[in-house]
């Protein structure tokens, strides 16, 4: 019985083939993976060593203490700037999505090809400047002084210059500009993909202009629009020329915390700053590819 | 007679292209009506005018009755059956088909009934929670179908609907959408460039060629009594050969087709000289003796093809410039003929049409 069981299994087992292992891959990784340690991770481990160190009178205590931790956790000071970088990252991508989608619908729209390729680089152009200029730029521009106040005083809307600079609402109106291009082009492309006939279709049933866009075009371009969300909001987070040179010192978001700290040499609190930026990136990525894979089919 | 349909004179260019080239036909009411070309030809163009997707360059466009030059797409009463079916990728079978009917504010309980009904009329009713990605070919074009029939249209436009199916389904999906027009006595103008499935479905076929419509005819009138070359070759299979009309008057058309003289019916716009004849493969006979009929001729046998239901025979005729075809079914009674063998061959002089040169 025994036996011819293990006949029988004998027969019946597939002929294995040799197993050969592909090592190209890994061998192709392996720079990259050698950057990112030593780029990456090493400094990473650092800054978690750091994290546990005490400043104390201007000087680092090389010591395991979660102080610092503790500070971040309970300190007014740190909430407001944790809750400030949150609410920038959030404007940000609220401005963002409010004017790239309809710039992106417009670009999509067009069907004259040398105004689409015109407003496509004028859309693209920031890129071209660096952002130190483009801040500048908008220092200028936003000025009381500035273009932009003469225009709302000469139509009469305001009766006094606004404060658009050297504030918030200064580096939200920059970071808007300076992420457009990474918010239209995610839309844009999900909207050049799109089936023309699926719009067709919803005309030929019926539908006009309104309800072709709310009940098709919108729901199919969506994943665009969280690629979008996504991309704007961790590069907000981390925005960190921007808030400097058009907060004018009074928007302290984590990134110029961090900044302030190292040039205090208070590495324990740059470190826990880093890393609390860290974990609301990640979060943030984890939220925005949940809404992603929600918002496709 | 009523029409559902009526084109007069319709043009359109992209262009310098013209996709259509001042066309006129009237469809009757309840009708199966097919527009059948080779590709490019402008059927797609015509369709889309119909549906209010393209603007007629000039020329007037009237369904049931009414001139449609200022009516919007989502205002006529046509629907569309598109080529890749255009289902919406993110809704459901049921919100698919029920798009039609929430667009013109159907109250919920009755849109849900009709679903139903169109679902039913279409054999999908165990499909309704499903998505798009999740249906066969055969089945996406059905609820395309009951999607387009749910809003009761007046016309319904098919442009190339079983082109991407495969072979089997195409003809039991022919049948079945015949059997939906007949059951819900709808105008059907269906664009095709496959002759067989235009002669299956249609009560009535505009042949078109280049922008213009050779000729409007049934099924049997186009097989039979092709109006042009164009459409004697392009419908079935014939041979087309030179011939010299020798002599013309009322009763009869003398030929000389190479060595061969024979006298044909009348046909159209012929005049002596040199002219185009149409005879169709399977009116041409073979036999080993000599044949009873009007035009005789001795062959050689050339080429012996065998095509399941047929076997078709490609022959060289003594004294004839040109190799001609012959079709003969394939029973397994009929004689064999093989390659190199020396036979008679023949037509009637009905069999033969004759078309101007050019
Ligand atoms: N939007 C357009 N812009 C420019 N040319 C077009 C456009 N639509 C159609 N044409 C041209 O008009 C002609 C007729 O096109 P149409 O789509 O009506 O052909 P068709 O008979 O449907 O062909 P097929 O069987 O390949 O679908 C073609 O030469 C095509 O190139
Ligand atoms: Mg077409």
């Amino acid at each position: 019985m025994v036996d011819a069981v293990a006949t029988g299994s004998t027969v019946l087992r597939p002929r294995r083939l040799p197993k050969r292992r592909n090592f190209m891959p890994l061998f192709l990784l392996l720079p990259t993976l050698l950057l990112m340690g030593y780029t990456f991770l090493a400094p990473l481990a650092t800054f978690l060593q750091f994290s546990f160190f005490r400043f104390r009178k201007g000087r680092l205590e090389e010591a395991f203490t979660f102080e610092t931790y503790q500070r971040f956790l309970t300190d007014p000071y740190f909430h407001a700037s944790i809750a400030d970088t949150l609410y920038m990252a959030a404007t940000v991508t609220g401005l963002s999505l409010l004017i790239g989608y309809p710039l992106a619908f417009a670009l999509w729209r067009i069907n004259r090809p040398g105004l689409q390729k015109w407003l496509g680089l004028i859309i693209f152009s920031p890129i071209l400047v660096s952002v130190v200029v483009r801040s500048y730029g908008w220092t200028v521009l936003l000025a009381e002084q500035g273009p932009v106040n003469w225009v709302l005083l000469g139509l009469g809307i305001v009766d006094e210059p606004v404060r658009l600079v050297f504030n918030l609402t200064g580096v939200v109106i920059s970071l808007t500009h300076i992420f457009l291009p990474f918010t239209v082009f995610p839309i844009f492309s999900t909207m050049v993909r799109l089936d023309p006939s699926l719009r067709e279709a919803a005309m030929d049933l019926g539908a006009g202009w309104w309800t072709t866009f709310r009940r098709v075009t919108l729901p199919l371009t969506l994943p665009g629009l969280v690629a979008a969300a996504q991309i704007s909001f961790t590069l907000a987070l981390g925005a960190f020329v921007t808030p400097s040179i058009l907060g004018g010192g009074r928007v302290l978001v984590l990134p110029l915390q961090v900044y302030r700290a190292t040039s205090d040499i208070n590495w324990p609190v740059a470190a826990v700053g880093g890393l609390v930026l860290l974990m609301m990136a990640f979060i943030a990525v984890v939220v925005f590819n949940r809404l992603l894979k929600f918002s496709e089919i | 007679m009523e029409f559902d349909v009526e084109l007069e004179n319709i043009t359109k260019t992209f262009g310098d292209q013209v996709a259509v080239d001042s066309i006129s036909f009237r469809v009757p009411r309840g009708s199966f009506f097919s527009l059948l070309g080779p590709s490019g030809c402008g059927k797609s163009t015509t369709l889309r005018m119909t549906s209010g997707f393209e603007q007629p360059d000039s020329g007037v466009l009237r369904i049931a009755g009414e001139d449609m030059s200022r009516v919007p797409p989502y205002r006529r009463p046509t629907n569309m059956v598109f080529q890749r079916w255009a289902l919406f990728p993110h809704m459901t079978v049921f919100e698919n088909v029920a798009f039609g009917p929430s667009t013109r504010r159907v109250a919920a309980a009755e849109r849900r009934q009709r679903v139903g009904e169109a679902l039913e009329l279409v054999d999908l009713t165990a499909f309704v929670d499903r998505k798009p990605s999740q249906l066969s070919g055969g089945q996406m074009q059905r609820v395309a179908l009951a999607r387009a029939l749910i809003n009761r249209p007046k016309v319904l436009l098919l442009d190339e609907p079983l082109g991407a199916l495969d072979l089997k389904l195409r003809s039991q999906m022919q049948l079945e959408l015949k059997r939906i027009q007949k059951e819900v006595g709808t105008t059907f103008i269906y664009v095709t460039h496959d002759q067989g499935e235009a002669m299956t479905m249609s009560d009535q076929i505009a042949v078109m060629n280049d922008a213009r419509i050779e000729q409007i005819g049934s099924p049997s009138d186009i097989y039979d009594r092709p109006a042009s070359r164009f459409v004697a070759d392009f419908i079935g299979s014939t041979n087309l050969l030179p011939v010299q009309v020798t002599g013309c008057s009322s009763e009869m058309n003398e030929v000389r087709l190479g060595a061969l003289a024979f006298a044909v019916p009348p046909s159209g716009n012929v005049t002596e000289g040199a002219a185009v004849m149409s005879v169709r493969h399977e009116q041409v006979k073979i036999a080993h003796e000599r044949l009873d009929l009007d035009a005789t001729v001795g062959a050689r046998v050339g080429e012996a093809i065998f095509t399941g239901s047929a076997v078709r025979y490609v022959l060289t005729p003594e004294g004839i410039d040109s190799e001609i075809v012959a079709e003969v079914p394939h029973s397994g009674v009929e004689a064999q003929f093989s390659p190199g063998e020396q036979v008679h061959i023949g037509w009637n002089a009905a069999a033969v049409k004759l078309f101007a040169d050019g």
